[in-house]
């Protein structure tokens, strides 16, 4: 690549192009299990699982799943929170030669339903409580034809393995699991000895990942992710955490692994630095995240402003130690300055600001860890990856600095293309560019911002959320005549979703009804968290809905 | 035939589409909107989105008096039929209202069945005849740009995008005569 702007603010440690060599994720455990077979690979509740172990542990699942008939390039659906399951079964399915399709484990039937039948998924690994009380109920209108399950409590250590049932019960997080054919135990095969790996999957080429997110039509779509884009992605998050060693850093892992942030920043990168990944299933909890950085001492911790803030306002969290932690990457939204700011006073440690895309594996930017960072800017382009400004209306023309324009990506961690969406695909990669639908300035330094969205989509503390799929759900109210969802500002969330409805002539509403009527029908992050009644929705002259006009509104407010 | 204002009235016309297919392509009148809500009634999801850019389910009677009863001097509709089981079957509306001295905002929406069969454009080639009587001389809309093929529709009859994605959406404009005297087959 010809010099660029932003190498000039490189660290002296990165290299602007770094060498990614061919492997895929399975050969990427196996190095690591190789050169640290007795570090941590996770430490969940106080139970450990070495890299050794957590090898020998997919090499088993790999085995099974082959035995049951699955084939190179099969989809297979995972849904857990951040378990030590979850990366056995991610990195099971890899070195089986399937593909992994991660299923939110706040998705209602109606949105797994629709995900695991664009997938096409024959194969599930899932926590029992989703197999019994999302997925079996839906059975008869899934393709799924093998299950296997895994209860929270398979890899707690003594005696909260035995406790926890005992509790789990009233959570709901404890279930039976009826024996029947075709679903099987995650526990029972990783303790079979006798199961044998197939060949170790060496194509960089082949698919790892159907990762979905929302759609513009309002159903979710899948970038095909390849190993080579997600190997890659995890080497250019290497080389930009400069001053961390191999072998022996601590991650909190709060970010989810079914989101590609989480996924890529969290598990992949955690598993080539040879990283113990201290596994946080319920990132909400933060008590129990506090205690796990007391206890634990973690130094990498990537997370969301949401998370930063939470821990900054944890009562009394001066007086606690948490300065074990060194480097942390803030990714989905736009961390406020002074949530920054505290936490790095409180920690020590430095925050860098990234940004990324489901369609990039996802990480493109970030400011540099021990360079200049800029407070508003997503930073600069990660090593390998080229980054331009273009027009908006046809995307070919560059814009001079400090115009807007569309931010559009290259890079070996760009996907091929959406699942089966040819048009989509055809719109978003264009000569191998992938077109955000974010519009962005550079400055002259070579540093991003963004300043627009071309795309109607809202970002609530990570997850991307088409009005359009909101609007649909409400429309099938009985009660509404006209609904339009928009975001608007959170302080932490980046952006929350609100929601105008005009009610049928003679009918009432109440904005719990409607809060409950999506609670029913949507994941959580994306049901509204207010609602407004209006005699009726802007309109252009000829009857369009201007979302925009609401949208205004409702900055003007906040201003 | 004038009206008050001196505005030449748009005679109903016959006119073929592809399929060799005889359309009624005439103003929309007040008694239209049971014909208008049968129309709304067979589009599909995606097309209520590209004309309403929101993904209603019903036509209300609100919208339906909204489409039928209208002020003449700043709107104007037509409405495309075709002989069905039970008399006349709407397979068409267009419609255009001044959003300025000289411009219109203009939408086209076609039955699902009937689309691809050069029917949006001849629409949009009356409508223009009438914005020009009535001294139009640009037509804007308002589509959503991730929909290639309206994008693609847009293009072809003469719309440029005209700035501003503002949610996601794409303003667009076209010189009325222009469409008027060149049209394509969309």
């Amino acid at each position: 690549m010809d010099h660029r702007p932003w190498f000039d603010h490189y660290e002296k440690n990165t290299p602007k192009t770094i060498e990614i060599p061919e492997l895929t994720l399975p050969q990427i455990l196996d190095n690591t299990a190789k050169k640290w077979p007795n570090q941590r690979a996770t430490i969940f509740e106080g139970a450990i699982i070495s890299y050794k172990q957590l090898a020998s542990y997919v090499d088993r699942l790999a085995g099974f799943l082959v035995s049951k008939g699955l084939k190179t390039g099969d989809r297979v659906a995972i849904q857990m929170p951040n378990l030590p399951q979850t990366i056995i079964a991610y990195y099971g399915v890899l070195r089986a030669g399937g593909v992994a399709v991660m299923v939110n484990p706040m998705y209602v039937a109606r949105e797994i339903e629709h995900q695991l039948n664009d997938a096409e998924v024959k194969f599930a690994i899932v926590m029992d409580a989703y197999w019994v009380n999302l997925i079996k109920p839906i059975r008869d209108k899934l393709m799924l034809e093998h299950i296997v399950v895994t209860a929270l409590a398979d890899f707690l250590p003594f005696p909260k393995n035995l406790l926890f049932p005992l509790v789990g019960k009233k959570t709901g997080l404890v279930v039976s699991v009826e024996r029947e054919a075709n679903v099987y135990q995650l526990k029972e095969i990783i303790e079979n000895r006798a199961l044998k790996p197939p060949a170790m999957p060496s194509d960089p080429d082949a698919t790892a990942n159907l990762q979905y997110s929302g759609g513009t039509t309002g159903v979710s779509k899948a970038a095909v992710l390849s190993h080579r884009n997600l190997v890659s992605n995890a080497y250019q998050v290497q080389s930009w955490f400069t001053g961390m060693e191999e072998g022996k850093e601590v991650e909190l892992a709060a970010l989810p692994f079914f989101h590609v942030f989480g996924l890529t920043v969290c598990m992949n990168f955690g598993i080539l630095a040879g990283a113990a990944q201290v596994l946080v299933p319920n990132p909400r909890d933060i008590k129990g995240m506090v205690n796990l950085i007391k206890k634990y001492r973690p130094t990498i911790f990537p997370a969301v402003p949401a998370m930063f803030n939470a821990i900054n306002n944890f009562p009394g969290i001066e007086k606690i130690d948490i300065s074990s932690i060194k480097g942390c990457f803030s990714g989905s939204a736009p961390l406020p300055i002074e949530v920054l700011e505290r936490f790095e006073t409180l920690t020590g440690g430095i925050i860098t600001e990234g940004f990324g895309m489901t369609e990039s594996s996802p990480v493109t930017h970030a400011n540099p860890l021990h360079g200049l960072r800029k407070p508003g800017s997503i930073g600069i382009p990660l090593p390998n990856t080229d980054a331009k400004i273009v027009d908006l209306e046809e995307g070919t023309k560059e814009m001079p600095i400090g115009e807007d324009g569309e931010l559009i990506l290259y890079g070996p961690q760009v996907m091929s293309g959406y699942w089966n969406r040819e048009d989509e695909t055809e719109l978003t990669i264009r000569n191998g560019w992938l077109y955000s639908g974010d519009i962005a300035q550079m400055d002259e330094d070579g540093y991003f911002y963004i300043v627009g969205r071309k795309k109607d989509m809202i970002i609530a503390g990570g997850y991307n959320i088409y009005p359009r799929e909101i609007d649909e759900i409400l429309y099938e109210h009985p009660k509404v005549l006209e609904a339009a969802a928009i975001g608007v500002p959170h302080e932490t969330r980046g952006e929350t979703v609100k929601v105008f409805i005009v009610v049928q002539p003679g009918e009432t509403l109440t904005a719990e009804e409607v809060i409950e009527f999506c609670r029913e029908r949507l994941a959580p992050y994306k049901v509204p968290r207010l609602v407004e009644f209006r005699d009726e929705l802007p309109k252009s002259t000829i009857g369009k809905v201007l979302r925009r006009v609401l949208r205004d509104e409702e900055l003007a407010k906040s201003k | 035939m004038e009206n008050a204002e001196g505005i030449v009235d748009f005679a109903p016309v016959n006119d073929v589409i592809k399929g060799n297919v005889e359309v009624t392509i005439r103003p929309v009148v007040p008694d239209d909107a049971a014909l208008i809500a049968g129309l709304f009634n067979s589009l599909s999801p995606e097309s209520i989105y590209n004309r309403f850019l929101s993904p209603m389910r019903r036509a209300s009677p609100e919208l339906l008096d909204r489409a039928t009863k209208f002020d003449c001097d700043v709107e104007f509709a037509l409405i495309a039929c075709i002989p069905g089981p039970d008399g006349c079957h709407a397979i068409g509306v267009g419609r255009f209202k001044c959003c300025g001295p000289d411009r219109a905002e203009a939408a086209i929406v076609v039955a699902d069945a009937w689309q691809r069969k050069g029917l949006a454009t001849l629409i949009l080639r009356y409508l223009a005849k009438a914005a020009v009587q009535r001294g139009i001389y640009w037509f804007d809309s308002t589509i959503d740009p991730n929909n290639k093929k309206l994008l693609k529709f847009a293009e072809a009859v003469g719309f440029k995008g005209t700035t501003k994605y503002c949610d996601g959406l794409l303003s667009m404009e076209t010189d009325v005569l222009k469409l008027f005297l060149k049209p394509q087959e969309c």
